[in-house]
C-alpha cells in the first residue's frame, strides 16, 4: 500500500509534466529543498534553468511564455525568493502573460510565527495575480495544479501563484490526475455574441470610408494574426498595432501603418486621428496608446472586441462592444465584409507614410557629421541582416521604442517587451526565456546601459547553458528616456540620469561571451553581420549618440494631435 | 460624477483569501469601506459578501468589473440602498434611567420595535434592527438625553428582491 504513495514534491513534478511543462526557471533555497531534491531525479524529463536572481526566473518565464504561448513556470524559495518574483508577477498581470509561479512556504504548523524566511506571499501577491492558492497538504496538489494551469491559460491569461508549504512537499500522497473542468459559468464559457451585434459591426465596417483595425496583444494570444490580416485584405482596411500587438502583422504588409501611441509612428497616430471607425481587437486603450482621451480619435466610432468585459468603456467609450475571443469574433464578422476601394483613405495613408519615412531618414538614418551612431541605425541594420523570423526582445526606455519602431517582423510572437509595467531589467532574462522556448530561432535583445545593469548577472545563466542570445547594448551613458524627458520638459536639468559605466564588453568576456565594443559608425555593419552569423552567445556594446531623442512623441497629458517631432 | 453609497453584493466561494481579493479592489483605488459583512448564503459552500462605500457609479462599475473577473467570485453586482431589502442591527448599552423616561421607553418598545435583551443595575442592553438612518436616529435621541453608554452596529444584511431561482442560475 505505502509503496504506491509518492511525496508531494514528486506529485508536483509529475503534475507539471501532465500540464506539458518542459522548462522551469528557478532558484533553490532552504524551504524549497525537498522539491529541488526530487527535481534532481527528474532532470531528464524537465529542464531546469538555474538563473542568477529570482527576478530573472520570472522574467525568463515571461519571455518563454510570450515566445511559445505556453504558460511560463518558475520556482523560488520562501521569503526573499518569493518576494524577488513580485516585479515579474506584476508585469505579467499587466501584460496578460500566463505564468505559474511556485514559491515554497514554511510548514503549515509554522505559519504566522515569523519562522525563518516566512513572508506572507499570498497576501503580497493578491493584487498582482489572476489567482493564487496555498497548498498545505500533499493531497491537494493535483487538483490545484490543474486548476492553476487552466486559470493561467484561459480567458484573458495571467499569472497564478502557488505557495507550497514545506510539509506538503514531504508528505506522502497517492497520485491521480484529472484535468480541471470549470464548474461555474464564470469567466470560462463566454456568452455568445448576439447576431444583431455582429451584423451591426459588419454594417459599420462596410459603411465606413476610413476604417482602421487596431491589432492588440489579444490578437497574438488568441492566434488570430492571420484572420486579422484576412479581415484587412478582404475589406481593404488599413491596420495598425499597439506596442504589445507588434508582430501580429508583418511589417512590410502594404496596409500596415506601424504601431501607435506615445512613441508610435507618425503614420499610425495620424491615422487614428483621421479615421471614422476604429476596429479595436484585443487591446485595452492604455493611456500610453491613447494620449489624452478627450482628443483621441475625434472623428471615429469605435468597435471594441475583447475577451475581458472589464475593459469595455474603461478608458474610452465605445459604440459597439463585442465580448469574445479575438479569433472567433473576427470569424463571425468576416463573411459580411465587403471590399471597398476607399481611395482617399489609402492615399492619405501612403502620404503620411512618406512623410514619416522622410522624417526618419533625415533625423536618424543618415550618417551624422559627428560620426556618432543613432540607435535607429543600429536597429535598422540588425533588421536588415537578421533572419526575418528572429525574436526581438527589448528592455525599457529609448532602446525599447527604437527597437519597436525599426525592427521588422514577418511572424507573430516575435516581439517581446514589457508594456504595461515598463520594467527595466526585463530584457535580458526575457531573452533567455525566449531562446529556451524557441531554440530554432535567433533571439536578439536590445537593451540600454541602465536596464542591462539591472539584470547583468543573468550573463551567468547565458554562460552556464551556452544560450546563443545576441545582446545589443545601446550605450548612451544616460538613463536615456528619462534624460529625454528632462531635456524636453524639465529644462535640461539632468538630475541623476548620467551613468558612469563599466566596460560592458570586458564584463561579457569575463563570462566567456564573445563581445565587441563599437565606437565607430563604419564598424557597425560588419560587426552586426558577425553577430547574426555567430552560433553562440555574443554581445555588442555600441556607443550610441549620447543625447538622442525618440520622435515623434506624444507628451504626457497631450492628445495624439499634439505629437512633437523635434 | 456624484458620490453615493453603493452596495456591492457578491456571491463567493467560501475560501481563504477571497475577502482579501475583494477588499484589495477598494484599497487599490484608495476607497474607504463603510460597512462590510460576510456570511454564509443559502447555498452550501457559497458566502455572501456585502460591502458599502461612498463612491461614484463609474468607480463602483470598475470595481464590480474587476471582481467579476475573479475566479472565486461567482456573481457580483452593485446596488443603491433602496434597490435592496437592506437592514442593519445595533446594540445599545443604555443607562438604567432609560426606564424612568416612560414616554421614550414606550416609544422605543412599541413604535421603534426595539427589544430589551439584558437588564442590570448598571445598564440596559437594547437591540434594534432597521436602516442605517433609523439606527442613527435612535442613537442620537439617546445621546441627547445623556442615556447612551455604548453602541455597536452590525454590517449590512441584504436580500435581493429577485426570485431565488434566477440567483441560483447565476451561481451554479
Ligand atoms: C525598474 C525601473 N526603474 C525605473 C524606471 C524608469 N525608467 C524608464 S526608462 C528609464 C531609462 C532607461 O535607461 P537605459 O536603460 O539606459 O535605456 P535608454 O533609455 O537609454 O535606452 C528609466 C530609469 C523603469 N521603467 N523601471
Amino acid at each position: 500500500m505505502e509503496n504506491s504513495k509518492i511525496t508531494g514534491a514528486e506529485a508536483m513534478l509529475i503534475s507539471l509534466q501532465k500540464e506539458g511543462v518542459d522548462t522551469i526557471f528557478g532558484y533553490p533555497g532552504g524551504t524549497i529543498m525537498p522539491l529541488y531534491d526530487k527535481l534532481f531525479d527528474y532532470q531528464q524529463q524537465i529542464r531546469h534553468i538555474l538563473v542568477r536572481h529570482e527576478q530573472g526566473a520570472v522574467h525568463a518565464a515571461q519571455g518563454y511564455s510570450r515566445a511559445t504561448g505556453k504558460p511560463g513556470v518558475c520556482f523560488a524559495t520562501a521569503g526573499p525568493g518569493a518576494t524577488n518574483l513580485v516585479t515579474g508577477i506584476a508585469d505579467a498581470m499587466m501584460d496578460s502573460t500566463p505564468l505559474v509561479c511556485i514559491t515554497a512556504q514554511v510548514g503549515y504548523d509554522k505559519l504566522g510565527s515569523n519562522f525563518f524566511q516566512e513572508a506572507d506571499t499570498i497576501s503580497i501577491t493578491i493584487p498582482l495575480t489572476k489567482w493564487s492558492y496555498q497548498i498545505t497538504s500533499a493531497s491537494e496538489i493535483t487538483t490545484i495544479m490543474s486548476k492553476a494551469f487552466y486559470i493561467a491559460r484561459s480567458g484573458r491569461p495571467g499569472p497564478v501563484l502557488i505557495s507550497f508549504t514545506k510539509n506538503a512537499q514531504t508528505e506522502l500522497t497517492r497520485f491521480s490526475y484529472t484535468p480541471y473542468k470549470p464548474q461555474q459559468i464564470k469567466g470560462k464559457m463566454l456568452p455568445e455574441i448576439p447576431s444583431v451585434s455582429i451584423s451591426e459591426a459588419v454594417n459599420m465596417i462596410n459603411n465606413s470610408l476610413m476604417p482602421l483595425i487596431i491589432s492588440g496583444q489579444g490578437v497574438l494570444i488568441s492566434g488570430a494574426s492571420d484572420k486579422c490580416m484576412e479581415l484587412s485584405q478582404k475589406g481593404n482596411i488599413p491596420i495598425i498595432t499597439t506596442l504589445l500587438g507588434i508582430s501580429s502583422v508583418p511589417t512590410n504588409y502594404i496596409l500596415h501603418g506601424g504601431f501607435a501611441g506615445m512613441h508610435g509612428s507618425l503614420t499610425a497616430n495620424h491615422m487614428i486621428q483621421k479615421s471614422d471607425l476604429l476596429i479595436a481587437i484585443g487591446m485595452r486603450f492604455s493611456d500610453r496608446f491613447t494620449g489624452e482621451i478627450p482628443g483621441f480619435a475625434p472623428n471615429a466610432k469605435i468597435i471594441h472586441i475583447d475577451i475581458d468585459k472589464a475593459e469595455f468603456d474603461k478608458c474610452v467609450k465605445c459604440d459597439l462592444k463585442l465580448h469574445g475571443d479575438a479569433l472567433q469574433t473576427i470569424k463571425l464578422i468576416m463573411p459580411g465584409i465587403k471590399y471597398r476601394k476607399r481611395e482617399e483613405w489609402i492615399r492619405y495613408m501612403n502620404q503620411v507614410k512618406i512623410e514619416d519615412r522622410n522624417m526618419i531618414e533625415s533625423m536618424y538614418l543618415k550618417e551624422k557629421k559627428s560620426g556618432s551612431i543613432s540607435m535607429a541605425k543600429v536597429v535598422e541594420s540588425v533588421a536588415e541582416w537578421c533572419c526575418n523570423d528572429s525574436i526581438i526582445v527589448t528592455d525599457v526606455g529609448q532602446n525599447q521604442m527604437f527597437a519597436a519602431r525599426f525592427s521588422k517582423f514577418s511572424n507573430p510572437r516575435n516581439f517581446i517587451t514589457s508594456g504595461g509595467l515598463g520594467t527595466m531589467g526585463f530584457g535580458l532574462p526575457a531573452a533567455i526565456g525566449a531562446i529556451c522556448g524557441k531554440k530554432e530561432k535567433d533571439v536578439i535583445i536590445f537593451t540600454g546601459d541602465g536596464g542591462f545593469q539591472m539584470s547583468i548577472h543573468e550573463l551567468g545563466t547565458i554562460m552556464k547553458y551556452n544560450l546563443p542570445v545576441k545582446i545589443v547594448v545601446l550605450n548612451n551613458s544616460f538613463l536615456g528616456m528619462v534624460r529625454q524627458w528632462q531635456e524636453l520638459f524639465f529644462e535640461k536639468r539632468y538630475s541623476f540620469t548620467e551613468m558612469d559605466n563599466p566596460d560592458f564588453s570586458k564584463i561579457a568576456q569575463a563570462y566567456g561571451i564573445l563581445s565587441y565594443k563599437i565606437m565607430n559608425f563604419n564598424d557597425l555593419e560588419s560587426k552586426i553581420k558577425e553577430m547574426i552569423s555567430h552560433k553562440g552567445p555574443i554581445l555588442l556594446e555600441i556607443d550610441v549618440t549620447k543625447e538622442e531623442n525618440i520622435f515623434p512623441m506624444v507628451p504626457a497629458g497631450k492628445s495624439l494631435d499634439e505629437l512633437i517631432t523635434q | 460624477m456624484e458620490n453615493k453609497e453603493f452596495i456591492v453584493l457578491a456571491f463567493v466561494n467560501n475560501q481563504i483569501s477571497v475577502l482579501n481579493r475583494i477588499t484589495s479592489a477598494y484599497l487599490k483605488r484608495h476607497i474607504n469601506i463603510e460597512s462590510l459583512n460576510v456570511s454564509e448564503s443559502y447555498i452550501k459552500g457559497i458566502s455572501t459578501v456585502v460591502i458599502s462605500a461612498i463612491i461614484s457609479e463609474e468607480t463602483v462599475e470598475r470595481i464590480v468589473n474587476q471582481l467579476n473577473n475573479n475566479i472565486d467570485i461567482l456573481n457580483v453586482n452593485y446596488f443603491l440602498q433602496d434597490e435592496l431589502i437592506y437592514k442593519e442591527m445595533a446594540l445599545y448599552k443604555i443607562s438604567p434611567d432609560f426606564i424612568k423616561d416612560s414616554l421614550f421607553f414606550n416609544h422605543f418598545l412599541n413604535r421603534l420595535n426595539g427589544k430589551i435583551i439584558e437588564i442590570s443595575n448598571e445598564y440596559i442592553i437594547a437591540e434594534k434592527s432597521g436602516s442605517k438612518a433609523e439606527l442613527d436616529a435612535l442613537k442620537q435621541s439617546l445621546e441627547r438625553k445623556n442615556l447612551l453608554i455604548s453602541y455597536a452596529r452590525s454590517g449590512n444584511v441584504v436580500l435581493q428582491r429577485e426570485p431565488v431561482e434566477s440567483l441560483l442560475r447565476k451561481v451554479s
